[in-house]
Order: C-alpha cells, then sequence, then structure tokens
C-alpha cells in the first residue's frame, strides 16, 4: 500500500445559508504522496480554498476524513488543531498576511517559538532560511519596507520555519505584477526541489503548471485530474513550439 | 533568416563564417539550426538580388575572406521590414472546428476533447514553466521574455477551453 502524507477520504463541507444549504465540498477524495507538489485548480466557489482550510485545521469538515502524517485531524480538539497547526503545516497566502510592526527576522522566528523551539533554535532556523532565500540583509526591515516579492520569501520562509509536513499555498502570486509572480514561482520550485510536499490551490494555469499533478474542481467536486511529466530535453523545444520564421 | 542576415550586416561588414557565429550565438535555441552550405545559398541569392555585395579578401597562406557588406537596397529592404505591422491577431485555431465537428457529429463527448486538449496545454506550459525558471534565464532575458510570451498564449488558450466547456455544459442542462 502506497503511504500518502496528506489524505482525504469523502471528504465533504456543507455550509448553512439561510435555511438552504450549500456543499462547499462534495465527497472529496485526494492523496498527497512525500514531496510532491500537486496543485488544485478550478474556479472561484469551487471549494478549492475551503478544501485547504480544513487541510490546514483552519476549518472542519462537515463528515468524512482527513489523514495528515498518520493522524486524523478530523477527529482532534480545536486545541489539538492547534497544535497541528503550528507544527505540521506552513502556510502561504496571497495577501502575505504579514504583522506589519514586527522585523522580517521576527516575523520569521515567531511561529517557531510559538511551536515551542528554544530561542536559540529558533534564530538558528530564521538565520538559515534567511539565507536561503536571499533576503539575510532584510532581518531587521519590517515588511512596509519590502517590495512585493521580498514579502513574499518573508512569507514562504516564516511558513517553512517549523519545517512542516506539508506547505499549503493559497494563490501565491495572487495580485503581484508579473516579475515579481515569476520570483515566486522560481521560489517554490526551489523549495519543491529540495524535497518539501506542497499543495498549491489556484486558478492560474502557470502557478498550476508547476505542479506535478494537477488536480481539477468544480461545484465542490474533484472532477478530473492529470499528471504533468517532466521533459528531459528542453534544448530544442522553443524550436519546436515557436516555428519561428527568420523573415 | 534573409532579414535577420541584413540585420546583422546593418552593423558591419563581415564575413559568411562570422555571420554563423552570430546567428548560432543569438538564435541557436529559438531557430532551426543552420549549416554552412544553407548560409551561403541565402547569402548568395542576397548577392544576386542586391542586397548585399560580396568583396574577396585574398589572404596569403589560407582560403580567401569573402567579406559581405549591406548595400543601398539591401537597407531600404531591411527598413520596410521593420516598418511592415504585423496584422491580425496570432490565432491559429485548428481545435474550434474540432470542437464543433465533435458537437454536430454526436459520435464523441465534446468534454473529452476539451479535457484532453486542456491536458497537452497544461503538459506544454509544464514544460515553458520549468524551462523559464532555469537558473540561466537570469542571464538571458531576451530568451526569457519569448517564453513568457508563449506562456500568456498558452495561459489565454487554457482560459478560453474553459469557456467552452462552459458552453457545452449550459447546452447540456
Amino acid at each position: 500500500m502506497e503511504t500518502y502524507l496528506l489524505e482525504t477520504k469523502q471528504l465533504t463541507k456543507v455550509y448553512r445559508n439561510n435555511g438552504s444549504k450549500v456543499h462547499a465540498l462534495q465527497e472529496v477524495d485526494l492523496a498527497v504522496k512525500p514531496g510532491e507538489m500537486v496543485a488544485v485548480m478550478g474556479p472561484s466557489g469551487c471549494g478549492k480554498s475551503t478544501l485547504l482550510h480544513i487541510l490546514g485545521g483552519l476549518d472542519n469538515p462537515t463528515s468524512g476524513e482527513v489523514h495528515i502524517n498518520g493522524q486524523r485531524l478530523d477527529k482532534m480538539s480545536e486545541a489539538q488543531r492547534a497544535v497541528l497547526r503550528r507544527k505540521q503545516v506552513g502556510f502561504m497566502f496571497q495577501a502575505f498576511n504579514l504583522i506589519g510592526n514586527l522585523s522580517v527576522g521576527d516575523n520569521i522566528e515567531l511561529p517557531a517559538l510559538v511551536a515551542g523551539l528554544s530561542v536559540r533554535q529558533a534564530r538558528k532556523r530564521r538565520d538559515a532560511l534567511l539565507e536561503d532565500l536571499g533576503i539575510s540583509d532584510k532581518s531587521r526591515n519590517i515588511p512596509a519596507q519590502l517590495s512585493g516579492g521580498e514579502r513574499q520569501r518573508v512569507a514562504l520562509a516564516r511558513a517553512l520555519v517549523n519545517q512542516p509536513t506539508i506547505l499549503l499555498a493559497d494563490e501565491p502570486t495572487g495580485n503581484l505584477d508579473s516579475k515579481t509572480a515569476y520570483e515566486v514561482l522560481r521560489l517554490l520550485r526551489q523549495t519543491h526541489m529540495q524535497g518539501q510536499t506542497i499543495l498549491i490551490v489556484t486558478n492560474d494555469p502557470n502557478v498550476a503548471s508547476l505542479a506535478q499533478r494537477v488536480v481539477f474542481m468544480r461545484d465542490g467536486r474533484i472532477i478530473n485530474e492529470t499528471i504533468l511529466q517532466e521533459r528531459d530535453d528542453t534544448k530544442t523545444l522553443l524550436v519546436e513550439l515557436l516555428n519561428l520564421e527568420g523573415g | 533568416m534573409k532579414n535577420l542576415f541584413l540585420a546583422l550586416l546593418a552593423r558591419q561588414p563581415t564575413h559568411g563564417y562570422e555571420l554563423m557565429q552570430m546567428y548560432e550565438g543569438m538564435f541557436s535555441t529559438v531557430l532551426p539550426t543552420l549549416n554552412a552550405g544553407q548560409i551561403y545559398t541565402t547569402l548568395s541569392r542576397m548577392e544576386r538580388d542586391g542586397l548585399v555585395r560580396k568583396s574577396t579578401i585574398v589572404q596569403a597562406h589560407r582560403p580567401d575572406k569573402r567579406v559581405y557588406a549591406l548595400t543601398e537596397k539591401g537597407g531600404e529592404v531591411l527598413q520596410a521590414w521593420f516598418n511592415e505591422v504585423l496584422t491580425g491577431p496570432r490565432i491559429k485555431d485548428n481545435f474550434y472546428l474540432k470542437l464543433m465537428g465533435a458537437g454536430l457529429s454526436g459520435t464523441v463527448d465534446p468534454s473529452q476533447l476539451i479535457k484532453n486538449q486542456r491536458r497537452e496545454y497544461l503538459q506544454t506550459l509544464h514544460n515553458l514553466n520549468t524551462l523559464s525558471l532555469e537558473p540561466e534565464m537570469t542571464e538571458n532575458p531576451s530568451k526569457l521574455v519569448l517564453i513568457q510570451g508563449a506562456m500568456l498564449h498558452l495561459k489565454a488558450d487554457l482560459e478560453w477551453l474553459d469557456l467552452c466547456e462552459e458552453m457545452f455544459n449550459e447546452g447540456a442542462r
């Protein structure tokens, strides 16, 4: 039997809205292998963000199972889920969600301290991440002094500081200009290459196409999925594709 | 190829081998490779048409060097190429007719065609995306911008498939 890092079985979420029921998720079966990068793609309102929130322990399913690293997330109390969120899950949001009056270094360090690491350990991880993401010189700045791309770097460092089982990213390039978006994609790929398991929800084909597997959602259901192959030889790719004529 | 050669020669007179090297250096990853024969055939055709002038430099212990220079006519042809605006959108769509055909025939589910096509576009987008993120791209912005252009077109193609799917789904209801 294959071991999954993250697995949902018949995951369903129903909201009640003025007496009528809204099925945000319907019997979703999704499994993510260790080290895999998966993209969940679909239009707004298809349930992909609800899925991400439940996988990250931010929301409760109505029925169905969520297994993360061998634990039943759906059976946990709120307190247990809070611990799981801190230690196993890293979040990256469209709006960065950085704390404005804390320095970059403190923003990254804080979740590690909350999760129970010593100051020394937290600092060590912070410095390693700052170095890795090329923002060591920004450690003392506050987020407002950074560019959009730098802020998303900080958000990524913060998401990774507790060495999470899985990194969950919600439209990580939404609202960014194309140059900054490119930078963020580069970081996500780099992070994945280092072995990090990543689940991205997005409606942007560019972001989704970075993954190894794309899962399509419509109306709360998974309707289809496609596996993307790595091409060994990219040398002739452009010549084949573009069919440019030199005039 | 002719116009690119004119552009390269507009900088300075060059001999054939150098021209080939310049071409290779700039376009080897985006245009088909040229062999020496193709280069000289093109150059002699351009000479015949009065676009370039060839002068031969006799070298004592090596084969003679043939240097090509742009003529006035060559300069005009090049300028005309630059002045000419490309008309119409860059659309080449064979999928539309196939999709309509699928709907008409009743023998195949159009939404299956859309799925297959989406898979193909996403795979190509994945290939380009991977290529665009390779470290060498930071030093090669002219190549990167070409890839990004192709990616934007694929993104539009994918969004258009969504519209097609919606249309068929609504028709089915």
